[in-house]
């Protein structure tokens, strides 16, 4: 036996002790739990991106509606200035 | 618990078992590969206060991206990336940390590992001079017949310098050896 393989079977001996018998088992526990974790921020996050989409989308509208408001009004305070020069240039 | 034997399987076909999310298949796979895992990571940190915590690492990131492995022929070699990743990892946070830590005796309570024969004594001597990067090469093809371009794979390194640095391993490992003699 080459000596490489006789060191990687002595370390491979003593570090196999360092397991603990369910070893594996423990393994994928861990990697459901972390599955579950890992969707449940998952759903989080797309709460969130909901939540702001949302948001912006109210204020994309809000802005919208002030703007055709204040379009609005500049247009009626035009045609009242217009109609208070025709009145004044009449009398 | 598995209903099948660890060795009776062939390895692609638990691949993608466990690929298609059989639990069962994961725990044979992780089983099969453990000890050889434990070992390799115990060679290259050369601690073993940490074998448990980053063998759970290595095979819980490989439960993770094993969906991704598109050829199961290539498990071993993804695999031995990942620990050798870890270990990597592992070493680097440790040499970190001494830097701003100052040393105590309690810091490093390292069990002494049992002794082999003298030949095995030797070699363990002469892998303990040596690089890291030098040392994993080393350690890598002991595990298996890995070839230039899979070991280049493994450590994220180019083949010129896989060859350079197993050629100045080798060299050194001979010498180092022949002055035990």
């Amino acid at each position: 036996m080459k000596i490489e393989s006789l060191y990687v079977e002595h370390q491979r001996r003593y570090a196999r002790t360092h397991l603990p018998p369910d070893f594996a088992r423990s393994v994928i526990e861990e990697a459901r739990r972390n599955a579950g974790v890992a969707g449940l921020a998952v759903r989080l996050r797309l709460i969130a991106i909901t939540g702001a989409l949302c948001v912006m989308g109210a204020i994309s509208m809000h802005w919208l509606q002030m703007q055709h408001t204040e379009q609005q009004n500049l247009q009626t305070w035009a045609t009242t200035a217009e109609q208070i020069r025709v009145l004044e240039e009449s009398i | 618990m598995a209903e099948i034997s660890p060795e009776a399987e062939d390895l692609a076909a638990l691949i993608r078992r466990a690929q298609d999310g059989s639990e069962a298949a994961l725990e044979i796979l992780i089983a099969r590969f453990q000890d050889r895992i434990a070992g390799f990571v115990y060679s290259l940190i050369g601690r073993d206060d940490a074998i448990e915590d980053l063998c759970h690492d290595i095979f819980i990131k490989m439960i993770t991206g094993l969906s991704g492995l598109k050829n199961p022929e290539s498990f071993e070699a993804w695999l031995f990336r990942i620990a050798r990743n870890v270990a990597m990892d592992s070493l680097r946070r440790k040499r970190l940390w001494r830097m701003f830590v100052p040393f105590e005796p309690k810091h490093e309570q390292v069990a002494e590992a049992p002794r082999g024969d003298s030949r095995v004594e030797a070699f363990r001597t002469a892998l303990e001079g040596m690089p890291p990067n030098q040392k994993e090469l080393i350690l890598l093809l002991a595990e298996n017949d890995w070839s230039y371009e899979q070991l280049a794979e493994i450590t994220h390194s180019s083949l010129s310098a896989v060859k350079s640095r197993l050629f100045r391993a080798r060299e050194y490992l001979r010498q180092r050896i022949s002055d035990e003699d």
